[in-house]
């Protein structure tokens, strides 16, 4: 079994065993919300504690790792769902976890290149389509360790028990862990509103313990290590953090982008997706938010440009062809078909009409229109005097400072 | 109070008068209510509701804000915005039918954050025949009550570069005296506060330079002397509201500057102060030390965190709604040292009022309840859905008479015992 050394970030550490271990509820790990991107947490665990949603993407979650004679294979996936119950009082409750779960959605585990995509993720391996996704529960915690921390902070080591499910087969896992809390900082804004709660750890598993195939021994080594890194934070990703979009219309996008970049299903996702044209016929916001989401969320290997045309020519009805939000997602729809006239001429017009937003919102399509004029700017041939002279401007010595 | 004996029966004679200058309770002329702590002395309150909530006296449409209503006698005082002109209105109490309203232009400024609605987020204040306003672009205006003619204004961003604090203003002018006292600052390079004169709106004094926030400043009486409570910023300070200078100030951590919930005192020389974000809740004691006063922090706890919800004491505990852009817990605040004796995790981000031995809830989500809050748990007596998302405004009570509102109605509803009829 693995042994991740934990740096501690604190000199003055005291180092306190808590607790030897902490039984937690057995359960199945709760399917996914509404939305795909939080976990239907039992009611009793609401109760128990502070919950922690998994963030997706903050930085790298889940690694899956198998070294072979001749090949090496590191597949990670940054859209796990999940959440971890922290107690109130971790004096009180002994450990920093009473309960949690997470799922990884398998065709988002990705090597990077396709031939070693569609070996991981095909049937002689994690088999994407019969068994979409990897499962955690949290049973036990033992070992508790804690550093103290300074203001509101603190970490601890421990060992996390629990089943791992893959292709069905049910592993019992001990996972040495580290846990880290950190109460919300102006400086944390960028990556979540809420507290911080980190959970890391690694293991290894018999490969044939993953459902992978081990009759070659050249591809396929006889260990497969796990990695996790969660960045959760008190509000879901799911949280709606604009008035202008209701909870509804958020988990309805939320469930489109489920479908489309983490279960990587695009048919099911743009059927989905039409049907959520039709719902929000008459709200431009929802329609241009689609769209953006199809035309700029990561990991997306099939953006539509149809369907997002389809969404924002609506939008663009609605608004009388004056809304910046909706005209900058015009413009990226061009840039993203190689037309960078079109999207210089959409995100000029977005630009004239920036009055109504806050500057958050109005920086980054000032900041597009300088992308796509610089692009067709680099892309425009020199007339051969300019460049001539700038050529020969380039060939003179820096003038003196004296000069 | 410290008098000769002899000054004892006209001292007594003074006190009565002065008490009965005081509004009564039937009224809630100001933000926070009578005593500026969201505590009101109704009686007589129904245990429980109609499974339906409350008999509804009346309701009616209005349009956006979160300025919250005042009630004096048979006149209601809100604000409201239209287009681009906040309105300021009075209603009859008893059929919420219009006495007058009065609308001002009030257009928002380019690159400000208005996704939760150009305001008025400021509540009016009722003086005598006066009635003053401040809306989210800063203007300010003193009303003849009765007529709702404008008698005097203030532009306090053109006149005193005021804030408007990216989401438009939202401090709620404070009584004092012949004084109404507002928040004018702006990245602490301006006036903190200014006290303006009742009747002419002339400057009266302007504080130290203190930077703009939503907190209303209030009140209170410590070692024998008027204190103005401000949250500003970083700065938790308390001034003479006669004069406008600082009796005392204390910083506080970058977390906590963006507080929004009103400052609770608690007698005799306690203020609780509780923030979003990260900031957490914190007890500072004032004590007065060879003539100066100072500021003791007793507990600074970042378990409650109440974002622009209300809070009540209740004996030695505090009960509020904690939480800011994830979930939501009614908690109980042991005020010795700020830990947690309970969380209620059944409503959304809330507002509350205490009266009559009972709490009324009002979460965003638009659910009123009634319950009794005790150190040891909250019992939720009944709960019904009136408004909907977004009801931030925390309702006035005036008797057993309930106001609330939401962005689309106003309404009022009759807390007290279930008739016959209603209850068959």
């Amino acid at each position: 079994m693995t042994t991740r050394i934990i740096t501690s970030c604190a000199a003055l550490a005291a180092t306190l065993v808590i607790a030897g271990s902490v039984a937690l509820a057995d359960a199945d790990v709760p399917p996914r919300a509404a939305s795909g991107q939080t976990l239907d947490i039992p009611e009793k665990q609401l109760d128990q504690g502070e919950v922690f949603h998994v963030l997706p993407a903050l930085g790298t979650q889940f690694v899956l790792r198998n070294d072979a004679d001749l090949l090496l294979s590191v597949a990670v996936c940054n859209h796990v769902v999940g959440y971890f119950v922290a107690p109130f009082d971790l004096e009180a409750a002994r450990t920093p976890l009473l309960a949690g779960a997470f799922r990884v959605p398998v065709p988002a585990l990705r090597v990077g290149a396709a031939a070693a995509d569609q070996r991981l993720l095909g049937s002689t391996g994690l088999d994407a389509d019969s068994y979409p996704e990897i499962t955690f529960i949290l049973t036990d915690t033992r070992d508790v360790q804690r550093e103290e921390g300074a203001d509101g902070r603190y970490a601890c080591k421990l060992s996390l028990l629990g089943q791992l499910t893959i292709k069905d087969q049910v592993v019992d896992i001990e996972i040495p862990a580290e846990v880290r809390r950190v109460p919300f900082t102006w400086q944390m804004q960028t990556l979540t509103m809420g507290d911080l709660l980190v959970v890391r750890g690694s293991w290894e598993l018999p490969t044939d313990k993953c459902g992978l195939s081990t009759d070659s021994a050249d591809f396929i080594g006889p260990t497969t290590a796990f990695d996790i890194a969660f960045g959760c934070s008190t509000v879901p990703p799911d949280a709606s953090l604009d008035p202008r979009v209701s909870r509804e219309t958020l988990y309805a996008q939320q469930q489109f982008l489920t479908r489309l970049r983490d279960f990587d299903d695009p048919a099911d996702a743009y059927a989905y997706g039409r049907e959520l044209l039709s719902k929000f016929r008459d709200d431009a916001f929802a329609l241009t938010q689609l769209a953006m989401l199809v035309l700029t969320e990561d990991d997306i290997e099939r953006r539509d440009c149809a369907f997002v045309e389809q969404a924002l020519k609506r939008a663009n009805e609605l608004t009388s062809g004056q809304d910046a939000n909706t005209l900058n997602a015009l413009a990226r729809l061009s840039y993203q078909r190689g037309d960078l006239a079109g999207a210089v001429a959409h995100a000029q017009e977005a630009v004239e009409h920036l009055e109504n937003l806050a500057p958050y919102e109005a920086f980054p399509i000032r900041q597009a229109l300088q992308q796509y004029e610089a692009e067709q700017s680099a892309l425009t041939p020199k007339p051969a005097a300019e460049s001539a002279a700038a050529d020969h401007t380039a060939d003179q010595p820096e003038p003196s400072a004296e000069e | 109070m410290n008098l000769p004996r002899s000054f004892g029966p006209i001292a007594a004679v003074l006190l009565a008068a002065l008490f009965a200058a005081v509004p009564t309770h039937a009224q809630w002329l100001q933000w926070g209510g009578p005593h500026r702590d969201f505590q009101c002395d109704a009686a007589g309150l129904a245990n429980e509701w109609p499974a339906d909530g409350p008999r509804q006296v009346w309701s009616r449409p209005i349009t956006y804000a979160h300025s919250a209503i005042v009630v004096d006698a048979d006149r209601l005082y809100t604000m409201c915005r239209r287009d681009d002109q906040d309105v300021v209105m009075c209603l009859k109490t008893d059929t919420g039918e219009t006495v007058w309203e009065t609308a001002y232009d009030a257009s928002t400024r380019p690159n400000m954050m208005l996704e939760f609605g150009p305001g008025p987020h400021s509540t009016p204040l009722v003086v005598g025949d006066r009635l003053f306003t401040i809306g989210a672009m800063t203007q300010m205006h003193c009303f003849d009550k009765n007529t709702g003619k404008i008698l005097w204004s203030h532009d306090l961003n053109q006149e005193y570069q005021t804030s408007y604090l990216g989401r438009g203003y939202g401090a709620s002018p404070v009584a004092y005296r012949d004084l109404v006292i507002v928040v004018t600052g702006a990245r602490g390079t301006t006036a903190g506060l200014t006290a303006f004169k009742q009747d002419t709106g002339e400057i009266a004094w302007q504080s130290d330079p203190f930077t703009g926030g939503y907190p209303t400043p209030i009140l209170a009486r410590i070692n024998d002397e008027d204190h103005l409570l401000i949250a500003l910023g970083m700065t938790r300070a308390g001034l003479d509201p006669a004069t406008g200078k600082t009796r005392w100030s204390t910083t506080v951590d970058q977390q906590s500057a963006g507080m929004m919930a009103t400052p609770l005192f608690v007698p005799p020389n306690q203020i609780f102060y509780t923030a979003a974000y990260g900031g957490g809740s914190r007890l500072l004691e004032i004590k007065r030390v060879d003539g100066e006063y100072q500021a003791e922090e007793r507990w600074h706890s970042r378990k409650m965190k109440v974002q622009h919800g209300t809070v009540v004491r209740i004996d030695d505990h505090i009960y509020g709604s904690s939480g800011d852009f994830g979930p939501a817990y009614l908690l109980a605040l042991n005020l010795a040292d700020g830990s947690i004796d309970w969380r209620e995790r059944g409503f959304a981000k809330s507002t509350v009022l205490a009266a009559d031995g009972k709490l009324i809830i009002l979460d965003e989500r638009g659910n009123l309840a009634l319950a009794t809050a005790t150190p040891e748990k909250l019992t939720v007596h009944s709960r019904v859905k009136l408004l909907e998302e977004r009801a931030w405004t925390v309702p006035t009570l005036v008797g057993q008479r309930l106001y609330l509102r939401d962005y689309n109605k106003i309404m009022c509803l009759d807390l007290g015992p279930a008739t016959a009829d209603q209850a068959g």
